[in-house]
């Protein structure tokens, strides 16, 4: 049978975001993959180079709509970084809740997500419906379902109260409950397991070779998780481990087992957040001007960490006496998640394209942020290029400190 | 002349109603799909609507497609699907028309032509193959790789299909459709056969999924690999005519396992004739109702799409074995033959 070529996106049913995927196929056989990105590309970094911090929070949760507290959070931690600002223990707690909330959603998402992409609408509809509390929740402590808005540098700007409080722990009530009919459909349904047991396998050497993260490497038997490496936030008053299955084949299956644990172990994370949150102030500098003051004053660089759901998420930020930052990046988990890909694929088939490209959870608008256009003409770099660009930016950096 | 045009009037006329009937058990498995999956759907008559937005739109045809080809696939599978109509017989008349049915069973039954098992199933066989030369003639490798799949399907399930109707045309001794509706194969077979006829009904209900293309078995036209597979290019009055050839099919299919394994009816019930058609027909509409909620609307809520490969196997090896199994158990009822009657009555079952 002759090798021909599948182009799948940038505009296909299976993926809810542009990204292009040039196959050779050989019958249903994938021989190799060129991964084509770009298409997203808003320049988001670009205009945040033109705010001040605080504006940027506002930026920051607009690169996703999914992972829309992990960058501000993310932010803000490179900002405090940057500044030395003491966020107050309370703030922290709340911090983790939502951060651990949007967890829940993203992996629900996720989960009823993968089950469409293998033709299984029932259990879209089942999970998406269980969905929907979290969201009610998210909406209710921070007054957005989506873009919550709630992050600020040194802190939160909204206080739980005891009414949420109460809401939450029913919440998570109802998860624990509902969760086992959802596990159960998962990781006994014998379809499902016809659909991911052993297919686009990630062996551990390529995992750690191409530094994948968040549940994508843990799948593969590495316990890499930022919550636990570094902890920050509350995550250091509690235990938490890595979820990593116990004999682990990098499989799909392996990293659908992952996130319905994790779920778990947010909603564990959750009930202790609830249970010690301390009393006090949620914000280290109630005053926005005095506060914006202070940041173009300041100088430095930070680095902001968190585990967002799809993985590690990392910020970079570097203030210079202005009243907007220097330099601004964002690093999303897609990013470091696109080239597992590549070894995923091979030699898979036609039907797993939609489940292999959908197992790493991508977030395209999150990662989408490295296209060269000049003269109106897409310009491709490789390696040796994007070297010479690095070294450039660096010393761009050492100059102006 | 009266006789060809009273044979006119009552094909088109089957063929009407029947496609009326098609788009609502289409509408019914849209709105009860839905309602198992906790969504409200849409209401059942939304394939009518469906049907006529397509009409009225554009109709597309790609640059690398052939055109004749391309739309010729599309007329074809819809008129292949149509005529099916004609051969099925759908009810008993034989107390309506007052006929001798063992010498005359041709109006003993609701059929307008004398069908065939043989000439059935190469209809139904028909949309599919258009579908293929459709996909393959539309130049999209979408449309290519959902043809290969659609063959590789259809080269799946077509045996055990076969073996089930040449089961039955064994024991009555014909393949005549009008023959096999008015003897139901229950009565003339002993225990072996029983058992073995209800493997092969329950390898007819397994194969209508597949022969539809139907999720489980939907990897011709998996949405989320394929962007539609096979119909990924046609749009328009075409797409319109693969959408009621699939209805048509859908319900003819269901028609023809009922004609072949359950056909009877609740006319002796009532004493007047025409009445007794009536609730035949309203029975009839009930069996190809539970035939499809089990067959089709259930199985379509509750597996993930198959890959074809994984397809391919369930019914070439599976499938094919058990039906395999269905057969030797009919052969081996017509040389060893015990009566079940005796063997029910100890059971304390009266008929």
């Amino acid at each position: 049978m002759s090798e021909f070529t599948l182009p799948v996106g940038p505009v296909h049913p299976a993926f809810k975001e542009p990204i292009q995927f040039k196959f050779k196929i050989e019958g249903e056989k994938i021989k190799s993959v060129d991964i084509d990105m770009g298409y997203n590309h808003r320049g988001i970094e670009r205009a945040g180079m033109k705010r001040n911090p605080v504006q940027i929070i506002y930026l920051s949760e607009r690169i996703c709509g999914i992972c829309s507290f992990s960058h501000p959070f993310s932010f803000s931690r490179a900002v405090e970084n940057a500044v030395g600002i003491e966020v107050p223990e309370r703030a922290h707690y709340i911090r983790t809740i939502i951060a651990e909330l949007e967890r829940l959603h993203s992996h629900l998402l996720w989960a009823g997500v993968a089950a469409h992409e293998i033709g299984f609408d029932t259990v879209l509809y089942l999970v998406w419906k269980n969905r929907e509390k979290v969201m009610d929740i998210c909406e209710s402590i921070t007054g957005n379902r989506v873009h919550y808005g709630v992050m600020m540098i040194g802190g939160v700007r909204r206080d739980l109260t005891e009414e949420h409080c109460q809401k939450l722990s029913k919440a998570m009530e109802y998860y624990n409950e509902t969760l086992t009919a959802i596990e159960d459909v998962f990781l006994n349904e014998k379809t499902i397991k016809m659909r991911t047991q052993g297919i686009g396998i990630l062996s551990k050497k390529d995992a750690l070779a191409l530094s994948a993260v968040g549940p994508t490497v843990r799948a593969s038997g590495v316990p890499k998780d930022v919550r636990v490496d570094q902890p920050y936030a509350a995550y250091a008053d509690m235990d938490v481990k890595p979820i990593v299955p116990e004999k682990a084949n990098g499989d799909i299956f392996d990293r659908v087992w992952c996130r319905l644990v994790e779920v778990r172990q947010s909603i564990q994370i959750i009930d202790f957040c609830l249970q010690n949150i301390p009393k006090g102030d949620t914000l280290a500098e109630k005053n926005i001007v005095k506060l914006l003051a202070d940041l173009s004053q300041a100088e430095g660089e930070g680095i902001g960490r968190h585990e967002a759901p799809r993985g590690e998420c990392t910020h970079y930020v570097v203030l210079n006496k202005q009243p907007n930052p220097f330099t601004w990046k964002a690093r999303a988990p897609t990013y470091n998640n696109v080239l597992p890909w590549v070894p995923m694929f091979k030699d898979a088939e036609i039907a797993d394209i939609p489940i292999i490209s959908a197992s790493i959870d991508p977030c395209i608008a999150c990662a989408d942020r490295v296209t060269i256009v000049e003269n109106n003409k897409t310009k491709t770099l490789n390696k040796i290029d994007l070297h010479k660009k690095s070294i450039e930016k660096s010393k761009r950096l050492k100059k102006c400190q | 002349m009266s006789m060809i045009l009273a044979i006119l009037c009552g094909a088109f006329g089957i063929i009407f109603w029947g496609v009326i009937f098609s788009l609502l058990y289409k509408g019914l498995d849209r709105k009860l799909v839905a309602r198992m999956q906790d969504r409200y759907g849409p209401p059942v008559i939304q394939p009518f609507r469906d049907i006529e937005k397509l009409m009225l739109k554009q109709t597309i045809i790609p640059k690398n497609a052939i055109p004749w080809i391309f739309n010729g696939a599309a007329i074809f599978a819809l008129a292949s699907a149509l005529a099916l109509f004609v051969f099925i017989p759908f009810f008993y008349l034989g107390s309506l028309s007052g006929a001798d049915c063992s010498v005359n069973p041709q109006l003993c039954t609701f059929s307008i032509f004398p069908g065939d098992l043989i000439l059935v199933w190469y209809l139904m066989l028909m949309p599919s193959l258009a579908m293929v030369i459709g996909g393959f003639a539309s130049g999209s490798p979408y449309a290519t790789i959902g043809a290969q799949r659609e063959m590789v399907l259809m080269a799946s399930y077509e045996m055990p299909l076969a073996i089930a109707s040449v089961a039955i045309a064994y024991v009555l001794k014909t393949f005549s459709l009008d023959a096999i509706f008015l003897t139901p194969v229950w009565g003339v077979s002993g225990v072996f056969g029983l058992i073995g006829f209800a493997i092969l009904f329950l390898v007819m209900i397994f194969v209508i999924a597949p022969e539809l293309s139907k999720v489980p078995y939907d990897a011709p036209e998996a949405e989320t690999e394929l962007a539609g597979g096979v119909l990924a290019e046609y749009s328009g009055r075409n797409l319109g005519f693969f959408y009621i050839a699939d209805a048509v099919k859908a319900f003819a299919l269901c028609s023809l396992i009922i004609a072949m394994f359950f056909p009877y009816g609740i006319n002796f019930l009532v004493e007047s004739p025409s009445l007794g058609l009536i609730l035949d027909m309203l029975f009839f509409f009930l069996k190809v109702f539970l035939l499809m909620l089990f067959s089709l609307f259930f199985v379509r809520a509750a597996f993930a799409r198959l890959r074809i490969e994984q397809a391919s196997r369930l019914f070439l090896v599976h499938v094919l074995s058990i039906s395999l199994l269905g057969l030797f158990l009919v052969v081996l009822d017509t040389i060893i033959h015990i009566d079940p009657m005796p063997i029910l009555a100890s059971l304390g079952v009266i008929l």
